[in-house]
């Protein structure tokens, strides 16, 4: 009997080996490097713009002396009849060709290619879906009540009529927009022009899918968006027009809202990123794969078609 | 509708036609266990000299028609049990009551594919597996806590989930799929401690039967298996009592009659209760309070209760009540910012069942189910002086059930069955509270949602001649509510063809339907697993399979071969409609108490199908000092789903291409008994980073440029950069984790005493201190001298090498 709680004991210290242990690389499948590019065009854009980096080993060593940007690359966009080179731009580091040398058109495809000098090809195609049309902004406000502080918030969602035949992507957005013509600073004895200010809604995110939706079990019906605070305004408890203090605290204010209609690949992409990034590292969850329609490599070309509705804050 | 009819009605006419056979009498009764009068199921009873037999059903009761004759012997025999011969004239009906006494511990027999001493090759029922609660105790156990869950994971065609976990995943079909009934009581989340335990305290049960293909028509409700657990009756001799102390837990268990019993006449009434409870949290709380100067109190723990109560009304009606009530239980309180948290989980089920045995070959079971399995969190908070976060979030089912079964035996070559059973749901997917002063106060409910599950059925095993084995049925199973309504016919078929006495060859097919879903993210028995219905969106599940299979016996005379079998099995199943959690999508349905819109589970589950076939192979010795089984099982499992890995298939997380299990047990002596168990399994199929990134998406910022009068023109989208971005490659699942395998070994000491008896054990899980994955990570590791961190794949294991030691003391 004592043996055998002597030989327990044995046991017991011989079990406080570590239970993390680091793993030969060699049973990961070598990734190998390929070329990763981004870009998204519509008949809204002034610019077309591409990105292209290159994607490293998971378990890459740490030297940092290759960068994720490749600035040496050969990025074309043709329409089936006429093909338009890119121009690398080193300050903002996009690829980039003006929209007259290539108009952008709805339901026509596009093919995007890419190749580096040490022989990686890889291409996309997409095709512009049709614009859909914002029906109405809806505006809302809450009080709240502080002690003697009343807080007044203002908060849009948008809703539009989804096509009913064909199954549709989209990505939605907003901003608030206004001219802050009372403070304006002389600089060198010269009145500065009104300065104009943008602040960019930010939508309560869908916790599945950030800023995009897709008429997936909801075809031609009315789709709505998330909500965005537009504004908040602090009145005191005794003053009861605290409308008027949003024509004062944002003069000339208007909330644009727009509705971007996209490809399939764009959806399932933006999505994924998003998804894997609110997954994080955790190792209970089951790992997002990030779809890509880049033949050969990685990232993803798409094609959107924007509308815009505007609704003026009095 | 109609044919289905036609043929229930045809063959209930027919089947008391066949018994009205002139001169035939019928021999029924009871078998029990000698002393305590504990009813024994699945007890044998054949015609010596004769292939003519039958068994006992889940009260013990059997009947038996036979021509008339002078004399006629019948062995009744049941694993573990002495048999006992009596020879009857059957010149009219009898009764018969039989005592089976225990047998030897040394006669003891392991886990057998089929109870009694029937052998496996003659009977048509394939895929089932039966486990005698006395084995489950020698088997070594994580921590000394037995769990049938985990024996079951030994058996080839079931396997486990994650390292230490106790869902079963039978034939390609997660632990969702799995109807687990305690008593006839469905219990909707077997787990304690997040997995590593199963509710089942093995005290209490009777019998354990797992049948994972080959479904009879009683069975429905799952598309991969039925764990049928029954609880123990109680003794009806005198009090028996039983004290069991482990590292982690401490059971205790009390059962007798509840009236004196009168010499020659037993009780007529008995009762069992038994409890278990772990006691980490009170090791743990002086600990925690001292070192928080008394502010803080948290802990862990779960506990159960099992009882049950037995009356015999008249000697042809018996009543049951019997409950299970269990809960898991995390909280942490902290006194000086008035912060508590709360968790906890538990089942309840209740069960009332009126047994009536209307002649000696119709026997009837009424039962009233009830059953609940619910989740809380709440979380209590105060901001400041005046405000406080309060959230309570509830998510759970609750059933009642009504249940009646009839048995049938009108002829030796027939045992028939039928009923049906109606159950209303009430699935309450969450229910939120959210308080806070500082915003209004937000009530969030789910609705409830109401719904009906029914089903009738007619089976019967059937022995046309001294070859067929045949056990034919339908099932009809409907489901109606959340705005949809379902019948569906489920046929069921098993046949066996005896080849030789000991040899057979046997085949089955089974269409199951399942209108319940269970939504899970992470494979391990999580308490936030939801259970929800069927709806207009969500259709009901199915699989059909199909298996064929070969059963031996080997000759009895050799002291290797007593009681040998040998099953091989090879399967293929093909569920429908099978439901995920899409990728990234979150348990907790908390939507954004600002939006108009609602969330809805369905929202967050995509639909799919799945297939898995294999062979499985058990070769099982049953009888002598040693005892034991190899079990292998080869097999494939693959699900597609739109919204998983781009619509292609893929191998899921636990399809496992080589499972072995080998379990032996010595009885070294009267006193001693010696146990190991080794297991193998390939690795699990992962999805790990191949290669990062970064991904550039359209900004839901904006970019724009000012006119020459300074108006904001030309507001574009622009492209920003999410860093770190993971390549897992095209496909799924494409890598595989290590191989698991391990070895626990155990050693039972006995002390014997005419009154009571006592059990030292000791056992070492993982004997050779394997380090199993239980997941592997990427992380950055600092280097020496400054140099810049490297990333490495690092293996995490959850048990090394675990010894325990328990005691139970039983009078």
């Amino acid at each position: 009997m004592k043996a055998l709680f002597y030989s327990l004991i044995l046991l017991i210290i011989g079990a406080c080996g570590s239970l993390r242990n680091e793993v030969d690389p060699s049973i990961l499948s070598a990734g190998g490097e390929k070329l990763v590019v981004n870009g998204y065009i519509s008949p809204q854009d002034t610019l077309l713009t591409v990105k292209v980096s290159r994607s490293k080993p998971a378990l890459v060593e740490p030297s940092e002396a290759v960068p994720f940007v490749v600035e040496n690359a050969t990025v074309t966009i043709s329409d089936g009849s006429k093909v338009v080179a890119f121009r690398y731009n080193s300050v903002r580091q996009f690829y980039q060709a003006s929209i007259a040398l290539m108009p952008i058109k709805t339901g026509q495809t596009y093919t995007l290619t890419a190749s580096t000098p040490d022989g990686k090809q890889v291409s996309a195609q997409a095709t512009v879906p049709k614009p859909v049309p914002i029906s109405a902004i809806n505006l809302d406000s809450t009080i709240t009540t502080t002690g003697l502080a009343k807080t007044k918030s203002y908060r849009i969602s948008f809703v539009w009529e989804d096509p009913a035949t064909e199954t549709n992507f989209y990505q939605y957005e907003g901003y608030l927009q206004w001219k802050d013509s009372k403070f304006t600073y002389p600089i060198g004895g010269q009145s500065e022009a009104p300065v104009p200010n943008i602040f960019v809604l930010q939508f309560n995110r869908d916790r599945a899918t950030g800023n995009l939706l897709s008429d997936d079990r909801q075809q031609g019906s009315l789709l709505t968006s998330q909500s965005a605070n537009v504004a908040t305004i602090s009145v005191q408890k005794s003053d009861p027009k605290a409308a008027e203090y949003v024509t004062y605290t944002y003069p000339g204010a208007r909330v644009v809202a727009q509705l971007l209609n996209t490809d399939e690949s764009f959806y399932r992409y933006t999505n994924a990123v998003f998804r894997q990034r609110q997954v994080g590292n955790s190792p209970f969850a089951e790992p997002v794969l990030i779809p890509s329609n880049i033949v050969g490599g990685l990232g993803c070309f798409a094609a959107y078609n924007r509308t815009e509705k505007v609704l003026p804050l009095k | 509708m109609r044919h289905v009819l036609c043929f229930l009605i045809g063959w209930l006419l027919l089947s008391p036609a066949l018994a009205q056979l002139p001169n035939r009498f019928t021999i029924s009764g009871y078998i029990h266990e000698a002393g305590t009068r504990e009813a024994l199921l699945g007890a044998t009873i054949r015609v010596a000299n004769r292939p003519v037999g039958t068994q006992t059903n889940t009260f013990g009761f059997f009947s038996i028609t036979l021509p008339a004759a002078d004399s006629v012997t019948l062995v009744f025999s049941l694993v573990g049990y002495g048999p006992q011969t009596r020879t009857v004239s059957l010149r009219q009906n009898q009764v018969l009551s039989v005592d089976l006494m225990p047998g030897q511990q040394l006669n003891e027999v392991v886990i057998s594919e089929k109870r009694g001493q029937d052998p496996v090759s003659d009977s048509p029922q394939m895929s089932q597996i039966d486990l005698p609660i006395a084995q489950i105790k020698k088997i070594p156990a994580l921590l000394g806590e037995k769990d049938v869950l985990k024996v079951l994971q030994l058996m080839p065609g079931v396997q486990k989930g994650s390292e230490g976990q106790s869902g079963l995943y039978v034939r390609g079909g997660g632990p969702d799929q799995n109807l687990i009934v305690l008593d006839d009581a469905v219990v909707y989340n077997a787990s304690h401690l997040f997995g590593f335990f199963s509710v089942f305290n093995g005290d209490a049960l009777k019998s354990v039967e797992l049948t994972k293909g080959g479904f009879p028509a009683r069975f429905g409700g799952r598309l991969s298996s039925v764990l049928d657990l029954t609880m123990k009756d109680g003794a009806r001799d005198k009090l028996h009592g039983e004290v069991g102390i482990g590292l982690i837990a401490s059971r205790i268990l009390v059962e007798g009659p509840l009236s004196k019993p009168q010499p020659g006449r037993p009780s007529r009434s008995s009762f069992i209760i038994s409890a278990r409870r772990t006691y980490l949290d009170i090791v743990a709380a002086p600990i925690i309070k001292a070192q928080t100067n008394g502010e803080t109190a948290a802990g862990y723990y779960f506990y159960d209760l099992n009882a049950k109560l037995n009356y015999d009304l008249g000697p042809r009606d018996r009543v049951y009540v019997s409950g299970y009530f269990g809960r898991d239980k995390f909280y942490a309180n902290d006194n000086t910012n008035g912060t508590s948290v709360g968790l906890g989980w538990g089942n309840a089920t209740g069960t009332l069942r009126w047994n009536h045995q209307f002649s000696q070959k119709l026997f009837a079971n009424t039962s009233l189910i009830f059953s609940n399995y619910q989740f809380d969190i709440a979380a209590n908070q105060l901001i400041d002086s005046q405000n406080r976060f309060v959230l309570e979030y509830t998510s759970g089912i609750r059933d009642f059930s009504i249940k009646h079964d009839l048995d049938f035996y009108p002829a030796p070559n027939h045992a028939l069955r039928f009923g049906g059973q109606l159950t209303a749901h009430r699935f309450t997917p969450s229910a939120i509270v959210l308080q806070n002063n500082s915003l209004a106060n937000i009530r969030r409910e789910v609705d409830q949602i109401d719904v009906l599950e029914g089903g009738i059925y007619a089976e019967d095993t059937w022995k046309p001649d001294d070859h067929w084995r045949i056990n034919g049925g339908l099932r009809l199973s409907s489901f109606t509510g959340a705005g949809v309504a379902y019948v569906r016919p489920e046929p069921r078929i098993s046949m066996g063809y005896l080849l030789r006495p000991d040899l057979s060859l046997k085949a089955s097919y089974a269409l199951m339907n399942q209108y319940v879903h269970l939504l899970s993210n992470t494979g391990i028995g999580l308490p936030t697993d939801l259970w929800v219905p069927t709806t207009e969106l969500v259709k009901p599940q199915q699989a059909q399979q199909v298996a064929v299979g070969l059963a031996k016996d080997f000759a009895a005379g050799g002291t290797f071969t007593k009681g040998l079998a040998l099953t091989v099995e090879g399967y293929y199943k093909r569920m429908d409609n099978i439901i995920n959690y899409r990728e990234g999508a979150s348990f907790l349905l908390i939507d954004d108490p600002t939006s108009a819109r609602r969330v809805r589970w369905e929202d967050n589950v995509t639909v799919g199908r799945g297939w898995s076939y294999g062979a499985e192979v058990l070769l099982q010795k049953k009888e002598g000092r040693f005892s034991g089984w190899v079990g292998y099982t080869l097999s494939w499992t693959q699900w597609q789903f739109a919204e998983l890995n781009g619509g292609r298939p893929f191998y899921p997380r636990y399809d496992r291409r080589h499972d072995i299990s080998v379990v032996g047990m010595y009885d070294l002596s009267p006193r001693i008994t010696l146990s190991a168990t080794w297991v193998y399994g390939t690795g699990q199929a992962l999805t790990v980073p191949t290669a990062r990134y970064r991904a550039y998406g359209l900004s839901n910022g904006v970019d724009y440029t000012r006119n020459d009068q300074g108006n904001v023109t030309n507001v574009q989208s622009t492209l920003y950069t999410n860093t770190g971005v993971r390549d897992y490659g095209p496909e799924k699942n494409t890598f595989r984790a290590e191989p698991y395998h391990r070895l626990d070994l155990g050693m039972q000491l006995h002390r014997k005493r005419p009154t009571h008896e006592s059990v030292w054990e000791f056992s070492a899980y993982n004997a050779y201190n394997r380090r199993n994955p239980f997941f592997y990570n990427i992380e950055s590791k600092k280097q020496l001298n400054n140099q810049p961190d490297v990333t490495v794949l690092y293996k995490y294991s959850v048990f090394p090498i675990v010894p325990s030691v328990s005691y139970s003391y039983k009078f």
